[in-house]
């Protein structure tokens, strides 16, 4: 898409008609607003009939200039037939490039130009975010000149994106990019050479009358010293003088039109990609993008205790069947006879399992899990089509899982006689544990630590499934409350401890000196507010290596470079140790010098609106956990841009920072002729909170999934092991030992196994947390990636917890053990 | 004076036409310091009425007073108490913990017991010093129950109580086994009782009670036992 901040001249729609690749290019208009009666910004554009094509939800699309199709999402504020009016920043019903202000609203409309519920991008209207948008026939705008172009090219392939597909609109843009910003500058130029020349023949006829008037005073000089005819001398002398009067005034306006044209604001045809000029766009990607992240990780871990868990009930099931299989080997049934139950039961379970998985995963899950993340967006028609290759990858590791172990285990005991099959296998008998070895251990240990250390040397297998499973819960508990925390950390450390200013007002510097001063005088007249600072703001952008498209990065120049700290602190990630700006470098932020692979020292290439390249010098990185800025000090522009500053902002710290507050200011400031638009230092911040509470519902789901988690895996295994020792138990019982001291006999090894899972999960969630928070955020922001001690004390004890359940259920079936029955059977 | 006495005890599984009377009215009293042998048919209700002896089973009706206590209507802990402080157990299938070494299958047993005895002191006693630190299944049978034996007294109960302890041994070894029951009987002045349904082995007890269908057939005190040496069978 092409944007231009003046109508496209047909000569210029042309030649961009002509720019290579070109597919489709159509043009339109677009004009931002305020609704009247309230601070929201709309943006009206033409209607378009090829690309980003609106689609009508209800009514129609509008047929008369004074007609508008509004968002669905206005559905709730307006009705069909109703009107709208619209009025300028000074609330006036009267909109420059408008025809009308006042319009019927005939339908709604959604639009994949703004896919966003709010904020849906940067206006110079209102409080500076665009809030909603509208359609509009061409005719309502008062210029036939079109002011955006959208551009579909010939030459890109794939989904959008897919890296092939980004990767090819961002050559194509960035090869567009220089020949419309010379085309720009040749316009420019152009209508500034006719300007001056008209001006020029202008000043010349002006010098020759000047000239003239110069030759009668001279005559009338000479006339006076004969000193005839006072009277006829009088009235040429007034004639001259008047027309001194008027040659100086038709002068002073031909000098400032010279100076405006001089002044002559420069023409941009800015080209951008869809991640550019389409927020939505590029955050739903980011979005899409974060759920991978996230889907590439958890399922993994709860596949390997899936694993694990069927492989182990699996053939302790062929286990328990020993005595049946001998038997039935005893009355003559094949090998393949006894084994046909257990593929039976396998088969039947795995399919059984995988066709609820699958009704689960494709249908409900996805979609609750859609719901939480696209809570920002208006994304019709969200389609979970059952995909073919995962499900039946999944059935086969099911199956994989549920028949293997089983079958395996039993065709091991095939290999027996019938009749060394039909006795009860000996119960694994113990040996030596390699702490024995050490006497001076050993021998200090007390005879419950010494049972339970010969336990946990009995059985590895169930050691380590326990180990596994508990650390599993533990990592996946701290990484879903770390990553809450994360976020919510970096609300309060952004916006206590970083960002102290609330808006900076960017006004047109070279706008009339009247309106300019006017600007300046309402930021000083406005209330509330505690300090503010001169600034020079301007969007610039940067291409990462390795990255498919550009970042967009904040330039701040203050002017006063000793009391900046004062609105935005600039400070070392680590060492928190205040940053300077210097004379020969920038300060840019954290996340961006991680994306660009850069450190102090190195350079930096930042490129401007019009597309002019420049290189900077990185004398600092600092904290910020949202947007990326780079800060430099007036001296250091001058040196790069070869130019002194030109102040254009005024940076805000206000009293009271409540988004209302801050609206309040952004409408005052807009108000004003000068402005240009206004920036919310909390934009980021209304981002970062709908991500969290799309999240909570993700952070619930990973909690419990990994409670289940812990209980599937502490349950089976503690089961196994009681019903597997339940002679033991009874043994114990008989002797006299208390309920609780049953239990422990039992569970103080799966409880010591716990802890050392517990620990382990500490470490294995600190670096899946860690992982996970620098894989997920988008690429403007980064979160705190420290852990709170809080979250390993919650993580661990409710882990602890659902250990102690499973040792309350436990406890209830050891105590319900007939221990006679138990003891009367066999070895 | 009684040691154990039991009064009208019976013992009855299931109800109505299933109704198996496992005990049937039985009553006997043993005074302290005997060795007494329970013999009996198979399914004559023997094993029933040594683990009501013991507290491991509370009988239907009836009294069971030992050591002046009536142990018959103790509540679930309170027969566990019980168990831990007065009753050795010697099951016919040893029982051992077979991840446990021989030491620390008796040690298991004196751990929980207020007045227990030298554990090391009483495996030598069973004649076991050389075995100590050997797992059970690298022990013989008869070993093995000498271990289960060991166990049970160095608990150092008032009661030892033994269901077929020789059930699954040859023999010799049986005999072995019987004999050091029988001098610890004499030795320590406690109470030993023997359920078998070997009637041969019946001359070594200072007590015989014959059991026949849940019911006391015969109450004979034997005032001149024979060492177990001296038994044929
Ligand atoms: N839990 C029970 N439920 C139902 N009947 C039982 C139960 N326990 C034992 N019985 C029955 O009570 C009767 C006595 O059983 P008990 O085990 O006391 O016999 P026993 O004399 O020890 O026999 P054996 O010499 O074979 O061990 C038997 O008929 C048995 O079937
Ligand atoms: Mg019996």
């Amino acid at each position: 898409m092409i944007t231009s901040n003046t109508g496209i001249t047909k000569a210029d729609q042309n030649y961009m008609r002509k720019l290579p690749h070109i597919k489709t290019i159509e043009f339109g208009t677009r004009k931002d607003a305020v609704i009247k009666g309230t601070d929201k910004s709309i943006r009206l554009s033409s209607n378009t009939t090829k690309l980003s094509t609106n689609k009508v939800v209800s009514g129609r699309l509008p047929k008369e200039s004074n007609e508008v199709a509004l968002s669905n999402r206005e559905k709730s504020n307006y009705k069909i037939g109703q009107t709208i009016q619209l009025v300028n920043n000074k609330g006036k019903a009267n909109i420059s490039g408008l025809k009308n202000t006042t319009y019927k609203v005939v339908g709604f409309v959604t639009s994949s130009d703004y896919l966003k519920k709010e904020n849906l991008g940067v206006t110079s209207a209102g409080t500076g975010q665009l809030a909603t948008f509208g359609i509009v026939n061409r005719r309502a705008f008062s210029s036939k000149q079109p002011t955006v172009a959208r551009i579909s090219y010939d030459n890109v392939h794939g989904n959008s994106y897919s890296s092939a597909y980004e990767n090819q609109v961002q050559k194509n843009v960035d090869n567009t990019e220089k020949r419309l910003n010379d085309r720009a500058k040749k316009r420019h130029a152009q209508i500034k050479a006719a300007g001056l020349a008209k001006l020029d023949t202008a000043q010349t006829r002006l010098n020759q009358q000047k000239q003239k008037l110069s030759q009668t005073k001279n005559q009338l000089k000479a006339a006076s010293a004969q000193a005839v005819q006072r009277s006829q001398l009088k009235a040429a002398q007034k004639q001259v003088a008047a027309n001194q009067a008027k040659l100086q005034k038709a002068q002073s306006k031909l000098t400032t039109q010279r100076q405006t044209l001089t002044n002559l604001p420069a023409i941009t045809y800015q080209i951008q990609s869809r991640n550019d000029y389409n927020e939505g766009y590029n955050q739903f990607g980011e979005d899409a993008k974060r759920i991978d992240v996230l889907s590439n990780t958890f399922p993994i871990i709860f596949f390997a205790v899936a694993i694990l868990v069927s492989l182990t009930t699996m053939s302790r099931m062929a286990e328990e069947k020993r005595q049946e299989i001998g038997t039935l080997r005893a009355l003559g049934y094949s090998k393949f006879d006894t084994l046909k139950i257990f593929l039976i039961y396998g088969t039947a379970s795995g399919l059984l399992g995988s066709a609820l998985g699958a009704w689960l995963g494709t249908g409900l899950l996805p979609r609750r899990i859609f719901a939480a993340y696209a809570a920002n967006f208006v994304i019709p028609n969200f389609q979970t089509p059952p995909s073919g290759f995962w499900i039946s990858l999944s059935i086969i590791i099911s199956l994989l899982c549920t028949i293997a172990p089983a079958v395996w285990s039993a065709f091991l005991m095939l290999k027996d006689q019938p009749a060394v099959l039909m006795l009860p296998k000996p119960p694994k008998s113990g040996s030596k544990v390699l702490l024995e070895r050490m006497p001076f251990i050993w021998n200090h240990l007390s005879f419950n630590y010494k049972v339970t250390i010969r336990n946990l040397a009995r059985y590895k297998e169930r050691m380590f499934m326990t180990i596994l499973g508990v650390l599993g819960c533990t990592a996946l508990l701290i990484t879903g409350f770390g990553i809450r925390d994360s976020l919510n950390g970096i609300v309060d450390t952004q916006y206590k401890d970083i960002i102290h200013y609330d808006v900076i007002g960017v006004y047109n510097p070279d706008a009339a000196q009247n309106k300019k001063a006017d600007y300046l005088k309402t930021v000083d007249d406005l209330a509330g507010v505690k300090h503010d600072t001169t600034v020079y703001y301007e969007s610039v952008t940067s291409r990462p290596k390795r990255i498919d498209h550009n970042q967009n990065i904040s330039m701040i120049v203050p002017k006063s470079t000793t009391n900046f700290n004062q609105f935005v602190t600039l400070r070392n990630p680590s060492t928190k140790k205040t940053l300077r700006l210097t004379d020969n470098g920038v300060v840019i932020t954290q996340k961006l010098a991680t994306l660009s692979h850069i450190k102090v020292g190195d350079y930096l290439m930042v490129k401007n609106a019009n597309g002019d390249k420049h290189r900077v010098s990185v004398s600092g990185i600092t904290e910020m956990y949202a947007g990326h800025s780079l800060y430099m000090s007036p001296a250091y522009y001058h040196k790069v841009f070869g130019h002194s500053v030109n102040y254009n902002a005024k940076m805000l710290m206000l009293k009271d920072r409540s988004a209302k507050n801050i609206d309040r200011v952004s409408r005052e400031l807009t108000r004003q002729d000068a402005s240009i638009t206004a920036i919310q230092s909390d934009d980021a911040k209304a981002t970062i909170n709908n991500i969290l509470s799309g999240l909570n519902h993700l952070v619930l789901i990973i909690i419990v999934a990994a409670s289940m988690l812990a209980f599937v895996v502490l349950f089976t295994l503690t089961n196994i092991n009681v019903s597997e020792r339940i002679r033991e138990l009874s043994t114990i019982k008989v002797l006299g030992f208390y309920p609780m001291e049953v239990v422990m006999y039992v569970y103080r090894e799966t409880f010591i196994l716990s802890l050392a899972g517990v620990l382990l999960g500490f470490i294995g969630g600190a670096w899946l947390h860690n992982y996970i928070m620098q894989t997920l955020p988008p690429e403007t922001a980064m979160a705190d990636l420290t852990l709170l001690w809080t979250n390993f004390t919650t993580s661990g004890v409710m882990t602890l917890i659902f250990s102690i359940i499973v040792m309350a259920i436990m406890a209830y079936k050891i105590n319900r053990v007939d221990m006679l029955g138990a003891l009367k059977s066999v070895d | 004076m009684a040691y154990i006495e039991v009064r009208n005890e019976s013992k009855i599984y299931g109800s109505g036409e299933q109704e198996v009377r496992a005990n049937d009215n039985v009553n006997f009293t043993i005074s302290k310091g005997e060795l007494t042998v329970i013999v009996g048919a198979s399914g004559a209700g023997k094993s029933t009425l040594l683990n009501i002896l013991g507290g491991m089973d509370s009988p239907t009706k009836g009294q069971v007073i030992i050591n002046g206590k009536d142990i018959a209507n103790y509540s679930s802990r309170k027969m566990t108490t019980f168990r831990r402080r007065s009753i050795g157990f010697v099951f016919q299938f040893y029982n051992l913990i077979p991840n446990l070494t021989a030491l620390e299958n008796v040690e298991l047993a004196s751990q929980i017991s207020p007045d227990a005895l030298d554990v090391k002191k009483v495996m030598a006693d069973v004649g076991l010093k050389q075995r100590m630190a050997n797992f059970p299944a690298q022990l013989s049978g008869g070993e093995q129950q000498r271990v289960a034996i060991a166990r049970a007294i160095a608990k150092n109960p008032e009661l030892l109580l033994c269901d077929e302890p020789t059930g699954a041994l040859d023999y010799q070894t049986g005999k072995s086994i019987l004999t050091l029951l029988q001098n610890f009987s004499r030795q320590t002045k406690k109470n030993v009782i023997i359920v078998t349904h070997n009637g041969m082995i019946k001359s070594m007890a200072d007590h015989v009670i014959e059991i026949g269908d849940g019911k006391v057939k015969q109450d004979i005190l034997n005032s001149k036992p024979t060492p177990v040496e001296q038994i044929e069978w």
